[in-house]
Order: C-alpha cells, then sequence, then structure tokens
C-alpha cells in the first residue's frame, strides 16, 4: 500500500459563509478505486473540486508523492496528473466526440486542427478502453451514458493518472452502471487511480476497495469495502441508522385518476410511445419502468402536457391535449420533473420564490401578493420538509438532494389528486430519499394517486404498488405483486428479453 | 420589369446592396458563436464609415483610409467589451447605447472637421478601386457582376472563406465555438472566455469596419449621416436565419440585399408607391424571421 495522494486538515469556507469542509483528510494509494461517500451536503463534491484546483481550500495541504504541492487552477491539476469528471457535464453538444475530448488541448498541424489525428487517438482510447463511442459524432445526439463516457475520455486524453468522478452513476441504469464499473476496473488495473463519488451503498461494496465516509463537511472515517455491511456504512453516513425499506401497507386502489388510451407519440425512426394503454387509480402507486428511452417518460410528458400525442390522454376526467399546463394543474396535478436544475427549479431565484411560483392561493389582495403570510407559509414548508437553508437562500446554492426537497415540498403542499414524480429520487442522498419515499406513501394512504418514473430497480420494487415495464415505446409486462418480484425478473423485462403476453 | 430583372445591373447592383450586409452578417456571426450579441455593429458601420472617409480624404490612400475604418469597428466592439465583458452590463441594452453613441459621435467629427455639414461630399473620399479580370469578365449576365467589381466584393469572398476555415478547422474556432455553446466547458479545461470574446469581438469590429468602408468609399464616394440605414441590423438578421452558417448567411444577406436594391431600384422602373416598396427590406426580415422561427420549432418538436 503506497500513499499517492494526502489531503490534510482541508477547511474551506465558501465567499457566502457556508462551512463546506471543516478538518477533512483524504488519502489515496497507489492503483485503488476509493469512494467518498455521505449525504448530500456532505462537502464531497467541495473536497474533491479543491483536489481539482477548482475550488481553493481556506486552510489545509496537499501532498502528492509525499511532496507538497499548491494546486492552483485545473490546469495545474491536469499538469500534475489529476482529472475530474463533473456532476454536470462540461460538453460542448454541438461539437463532435474527439474536439470534446481534445478540448483544450487540441492537436494542430501548422495553424490548422490534425483532424485526422484527434480522431485516431479518440478512437485508440475507446478500443483500449473498451468504451462505444464514435469519436465523430456531435456530443448532443448522444445518450446520457455515452456523454459520460465522452468526459472520460477527456480526462484519459489528459494523460491523468488520478480519475476523480463525481457520482457518475445517478444518471445512469442499472445496465450502463455496471458496464461503467467494468470499464473504471480495466483503468485501475491499468494503473490509474480513481476516485468516485456517489451515495449508493451496494455500488461501493461492488466496487470500490476502499470508502472515505464524509458527514457534514468533515471526514468521519475510512474503512475497507470489504470489511463493512451496507447498514453500518449509511449508520456512518447519517449518523443514525436509515430505514433502507419503505414502511408501507397494501394499496387500497379507488376511481380512476388518469387514463391512457391507445397513445402514439411519434420519434425519429420508431415511435417512442406505440399504441399504449393503461390507467391510474387513485390510492396507488403506479410505477412506469424501464431503461431510459422506452418510452416511460414520454407517458408521463403525455400526462403533464408537455409533449403532444395521437390517442387518448385523460387526467382526472379532462382530455391533456389542448390543454395548458396550468389547467391541468388546477385539475389537482402535482408534477416532480427528472430535471430539477432546468425544468424544476429557477436557479436564479430564492427559496421563497421556487416556493410560490406555481401557487400564491388566496394570500394575493388586490392583485399583490400579501407577502408576510406567504413568507410564512415558505418558511413552514421549508421546515416541513427538512430543507437545509432559508427562504431567502438563492436555490442555487443547495445540495441536489435539498434542492429537490424543495420542489417535493412545492408540488406536495398543493394537496394533489394526482402525481406525476418523475425520477424522483434521482441523484439524492439516503436520508432525502426515505424522507421523499415516505411522503408520497403519505399522499397515497390519503387517496391520491401517484405515477412514479424510475430507473433505479430498488427503488421501483420497493415503492410501487404496481409496476408496467416499458420497452421500445410498448408496455411488456404489467407486474400487480410486487413483493414476490425479483430484481433479475424485472431487468429481464426492462432489457426485453421477457415479454408478459397481453391479458395474462 | 422582368428586362430589369434579368439585365446585366440588375445582378450588379443587387450584389452591390449586399456587399456591406454580408460583412455585416459576418461580424455578427463570429460575435454569436463567441456567444456574445453585437447589435452596435450598426453603429460600428457608421463610425467607420466616417473613418475611412476622412482619413482616405487626408491621407491621400485608399489603403490608410481602410485601415482606420477596421481600427474605427474594432475600437467600436472594445467599448462594448468593455462595458459586457467588463462591467457586465447586457449586450443587447449596451449595444443599443452604442448605436445611439455612434450615430452622434459620427455627426460630431464630420461636423467638426467639415464646418458643420452633415456630409463629407466637399471632402471626397480615395475610392477603393475596382479590379477586372479580363476575357472572365465578357461572360454574359454574371461576368461583370463577379469578374468586374471593387476589391472589397474580393475581400468579402475571402472573409466567408477565412470564416469558414476559421470556425472548422482552428483551434481559435473550437474555443470561439465553446465559449458560445458552453462557457463553462471553456472555463474548465482552462480557456479564458473573455480572452475568447475579446478576440471575437475584435474580429467582428474588422468586419463591421469592412463594411462601412464600402458605404463611403465604394459604393458612395464620401460619408453621409444615417448611410448605413439598417444594413447592420440586416446582416443580424440574415445571420439569425442562416443559423450561424457562413455560407447560408451569406446568401440570406444577399437576399436582403436584392430586396434592398428592389426596393429603390424599382422606384423607377415600377408604378407602386415608394412608401410601401421602402417597406420591403423590412417586412422581408419579419417574414423570414417567421418562416425561420417555425422552422426550428418543427425541427425541435
Ligand atoms: N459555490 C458555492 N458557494 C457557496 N456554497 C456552496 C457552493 N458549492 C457548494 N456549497 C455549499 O457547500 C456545502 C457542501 O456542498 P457539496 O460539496 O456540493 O456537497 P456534496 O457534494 O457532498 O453534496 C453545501 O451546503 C452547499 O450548499
Ligand atoms: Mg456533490
Amino acid at each position: 500500500m503506497n500513499e499517492v495522494l494526502c489531503m490534510k486538515n482541508i477547511t474551506k469556507r465558501y465567499e457566502n459563509g457556508v462551512l463546506a469542509n471543516e478538518n477533512a483528510s483524504f488519502s489515496l494509494c497507489k492503483g485503488e478505486i476509493h469512494a467518498i461517500a455521505g449525504e448530500n451536503g456532505a462537502g464531497k463534491s467541495t473536497l474533491m473540486k479543491i483536489l481539482f484546483g477548482a475550488e481553493q481550500p481556506t486552510e489545509g495541504v496537499i501532498e502528492l508523492s509525499g511532496k507538497q504541492v499548491k494546486i492552483t487552477s485545473p490546469k495545474v491539476a491536469t499538469r500534475l496528473g489529476i482529472g475530474m469528471v463533473y456532476q454536470h457535464f462540461m460538453l460542448v453538444d454541438e461539437l463532435p466526440v474527439y474536439l470534446n475530448v481534445f478540448l483544450g488541448i487540441e492537436k494542430r498541424r501548422g495553424i490548422l486542427l490534425d483532424k485526422q489525428a484527434m480522431i485516431r487517438e479518440t478512437y485508440e482510447l475507446c478500443r483500449k478502453y473498451d468504451m462505444p463511442v464514435d469519436p465523430m459524432a456531435p456530443c448532443g445526439e448522444l445518450p446520457v451514458s455515452l456523454r459520460q463516457k465522452v468526459e472520460i475520455l477527456k480526462v484519459l486524453a489528459r494523460k491523468a493518472e488520478i480519475i476523480i468522478l463525481d457520482e457518475p452513476t445517478a444518471v445512469l441504469t442499472p445496465q450502463e452502471t455496471e458496464q461503467l464499473f467494468r470499464q473504471l476496473r480495466i483503468l485501475r488495473n491499468d494503473g490509474h487511480t480513481i476516485v468516485i463519488i456517489t451515495h449508493k451503498l451496494k455500488e461501493m461494496k461492488m466496487l470500490c476497495d476502499r470508502i472515505t465516509v464524509m458527514r457534514q463537511g468533515r471526514t468521519v472515517g475510512v474503512v475497507n469495502a470489504a470489511d463493512v455491511t451496507e447498514q453500518q456504512l449509511s449508520e456512518l453516513m447519517v449518523g443514525n441508522a436509515v430505514l433502507l425499506k419503505v414502511n408501507k401497507s397494501p394499496a387500497h386502489p379507488g376511481k380512476i385518476v388518469a387514463e391512457m388510451q391507445k397513445a402514439v407519440v411519434p420519434g425519429s425512426g420508431r415511435l417512442r410511445l406505440d399504441n399504449v394503454s393503461f390507467s391510474v387509480r387513485a390510492g396507488e402507486i403506479l410505477c412506469l419502468a424501464g431503461v431510459e428511452g422506452n418510452g416511460q417518460q414520454q407517458a408521463a410528458e403525455c400526462m403533464t402536457g408537455q409533449i403532444a400525442y395521437q390517442g387518448s390522454v385523460k387526467v382526472l376526467g379532462q382530455e391533456v391535449s389542448g390543454r395548458s399546463v396550468r389547467t391541468i394543474r388546477n385539475l389537482g396535478m402535482a408534477h416532480i420533473p427528472e430535471d430539477r436544475m432546468t425544468m424544476g427549479t429557477d436557479q436564479q431565484a430564492s427559496l421563497h420564490e421556487n416556493l410560490i411560483s406555481v401557487d400564491f392561493g388566496s394570500n394575493t389582495r388586490l392583485g399583490f401578493l400579501r407577502n408576510k403570510k406567504l413568507r410564512l407559509r415558505s418558511e413552514q414548508q421549508l421546515m416541513d420538509f427538512g430543507v437545509k437553508g432559508q427562504y431567502h437562500t438563492p436555490i442555487a446554492l443547495l445540495s441536489g438532494g435539498n434542492m429537490q426537497k424543495v420542489v417535493v415540498a412545492r408540488e406536495l403542499s398543493q394537496s394533489p389528486k394526482l402525481i406525476i414524480a418523475d425520477q424522483p429520487t434521482r441523484g439524492v442522498d439516503v436520508g432525502a430519499i426515505a424522507f421523499i419515499h415516505e411522503k408520497l406513501v403519505s399522499l397515497r394512504d390519503k387517496g391520491c394517486g401517484i405515477v412514479l418514473v424510475s430507473a433505479d430497480m430498488s427503488e421501483v420494487l420497493s415503492l410501487s404498488d404496481r409496476i408496467l415495464v416499458f420497452h421500445e415505446g410498448q408496455i411488456v409486462a404489467e407486474i400487480t405483486d410486487v413483493g414476490n418480484t425479483s430484481e433479475q425478473q424485472l431487468g429481464r423485462y426492462m432489457l426485453g428479453i421477457d415479454r408478459m403476453e397481453a391479458g395474462s | 420589369m422582368l428586362d430589369w430583372v434579368l439585365s446585366e445591373s440588375f445582378l450588379m447592383n443587387v450584389i452591390a446592396y449586399a456587399i456591406p450586409i454580408i460583412f455585416a452578417a459576418c461580424a455578427s456571426l463570429i460575435s454569436n458563436k463567441a456567444g456574445i450579441s453585437a447589435i452596435n455593429i450598426e453603429g460600428a458601420m457608421s463610425v467607420a464609415a466616417v473613418a475611412g472617409a476622412l482619413m482616405s480624404h487626408f491621407s491621400g490612400s485608399w489603403i490608410v483610409g481602410l485601415a482606420f475604418a477596421m481600427t474605427a469597428g474594432v475600437l467600436m466592439m472594445m467599448l462594448l467589451a468593455l462595458a459586457a465583458l467588463w462591467l457586465r452590463a447586457d449586450s443587447f441594452l449596451s449595444g443599443i447605447a452604442l448605436n445611439t453613441f455612434a450615430s452622434g459621435i459620427c455627426l460630431l467629427i464630420v461636423k467638426g472637421v467639415l464646418n458643420g455639414r452633415t456630409d463629407s461630399s466637399t471632402a471626397p473620399s480615395v475610392m477603393v478601386p475596382q479590379v477586372r479580370f479580363p476575357l472572365l469578365s465578357d461572360v454574359p449576365v454574371v461576368g461583370k457582376a463577379i469578374f468586374s467589381q471593387n476589391l472589397l466584393f474580393y475581400i468579402m469572398l475571402a472573409v466567408l472563406a477565412f470564416l469558414v476555415v476559421l470556425l472548422n478547422c482552428t483551434k481559435l474556432g473550437v474555443q470561439i465555438k465553446t465559449a458560445g455553446y458552453h462557457p463553462e466547458a471553456s472555463e474548465s479545461v482552462g480557456v479564458s472566455v473573455k480572452r475568447t470574446r475579446v478576440i471575437a469581438l475584435v474580429i467582428c469590429g474588422v468586419m463591421a469596419g469592412l463594411g462601412g468602408a464600402y458605404l463611403s468609399m465604394a459604393n458612395l464616394g464620401y460619408f453621409s449621416a444615417g448611410m448605413v440605414s439598417g444594413r447592420g441590423f440586416m446582416g443580424i438578421a440574415a445571420e439569425a436565419m442562416g443559423a450561424g452558417a457562413p455560407i447560408k448567411a451569406g446568401l440570406f444577406a444577399l437576399l436582403f440585399g436584392a430586396v434592398d436594391y428592389f426596393a429603390v431600384g424599382g422606384q423607377t422602373v415600377l408604378s407602386f408607391p415608394y412608401e410601401l416598396l421602402n417597406t420591403l427590406p423590412y417586412l422581408m426580415t419579419l417574414i423570414t424571421l417567421i418562416i425561420y422561427a417555425t422552422a426550428q420549432k418543427r425541427k425541435k418538436g
């Protein structure tokens, strides 16, 4: 075990006063895969940004191979052989893959770009690390999982020894996660050292050699992955035991709250939604499961009025087509969108402004807002939903989990009759996941119909009362006996290996 | 009327009207690619026109005039850079302010230098020379329009080619596009977005300067207040319709030139109220932008 890198007593206070890291320490051994675990807001990203030179520590030192270094910018980090894949990709959609890979280090012949050399090298990197990416493809046309590969290639093209990945699996399906892990192992065997930030306990156990756990800005422990149980890990992360199982009683479905009949959504090439019919009842959690891009998202978007369709989609008794989102929402629909950064929140606004954005309720007088009353309401919501932040905090400063809680607080406070929850817990920490699940179940018990779109197997299986599996735009299975279904079986449906006969 | 449209002089004139619009479109294209809208191209052209006209007159050299026109264009763009990049003002609003500033400063200069006149016809510019390719220029209909033109026409062709190569085949091109499409990505690989945008604005200023110089040193032999009269804006619109592709933008600009000329030249040939004819370029902008927007929307949806 030879240490290549060591961060000692790192403290980081942001300009706005947030203490993101406090006396945190971290060490890396050559050729290991090292996880950094911790709730959202624990300071994981900050610590890694400091290592990558994107943020400067307020206090503390970094040693590389025993020598103290000052990493003043990402450029310096790159020169020292450190590379990072951010949580939010830094890709230029309009440029082809190879130019993204060589962004900032473009190869030239004379004053012109040496495109051939860059294409060739990208191609070779792809082959070496078993990544199925077309160097010539425009980045914007690639699915998320491949865009992530481009980010990794970018780091590799810079000859990084130490590769940091910030929550790489948050945007991946289970199959894609496995593929990524396979590639990371190839990288490790090739001599690279890998740091991966993740919330998912299973993944850490599956992939990593060691795990550093962070809580409230401090590093609270370093453990060998082989020596701890998932339960012990989650206790370390949140400080007390978290229920990984969702507590819920059997559902009592009532009358139909939303219904889709022979819905068709065209796409380039094949239909995104191919003659899909189903209904959701009050008091049940219906999960639309599937590998990303198989139509489940489109089905949800039809119901929220975001995309056009043929056929019939009725929400709370009204045909969606031709009605505004506002009208549908007024009927009693709430929507937790997949992308909290662009769809779910206004990143320029404060928590309060985000919370009141959909509904002032009766809190207006003569067309003016009654600010005091609204503020009290917002503060109550923030407290009820355990958001770490004050009503005037700009939402952009919150961690992903807290941001999602703001969206959930806003949407669920409307006493909805129907909730469309699109990946409500993607990239959210264990504590917040349990909280969001609990809220959804309690609303279900109050007679709310819930449509859940999710690619996370354990969420699908633990939260749903009924599952519809989508594959290539069609429903290939309806699972009513969720309790007795295994991840393997669900996976086979999702991948289109198995298919339930209609009517069975 | 058909005779008129098919005549040799029609194409000649269309191109003459289109040249400044194409320069403006090129200027707009490069700044937009870098992620900063430069609507003060209109004003920059005007200042360049003054600078070119007066400096060529007083130095007796069109080369000096051209150099000053380009410098004036660049200076105007640097004012935009100062406002939008350093002082972080809104680039659109700064652009509007700079256009107003430009029309003021142009008048001030002409009046100051030429004792209160609003044009420089008493101090004629030294014109940028015509170029004539023997033989080729004798080809019927297109020969004269393409092979017997002002030098600035060929410079314009070179500028278009330069843009295509710059954007697609050079490191600076990649940096400019990155600064426009995803500035954070640029910073994340250690390339300063500000630096890239300043460079793009310098190029933008040079092109706007050439457009202005064409007006006062090739099209007309002197500067007159208001002579740009919307050609900068038409270039910006043409660029928007070309959706960032240099050649497409150039072709749309040519179309604008045609309509612009139609509005002026048609007045003598057609029995049509000239007030209505004069609205043509603007009507055209409106209609094409609507078509363009619907096409974009359909592509997305
Ligand atoms: N640029 C920033 N300015 C101010 N505060 C920040 C900034 N980035 C993160 N924070 C705050 O620092 C804390 C730690 O954030 P982060 O490192 O992103 O946590 P994690 O990655 O573990 O979720 C959070 O409370 C977050 O709100
Ligand atoms: Mg983070």
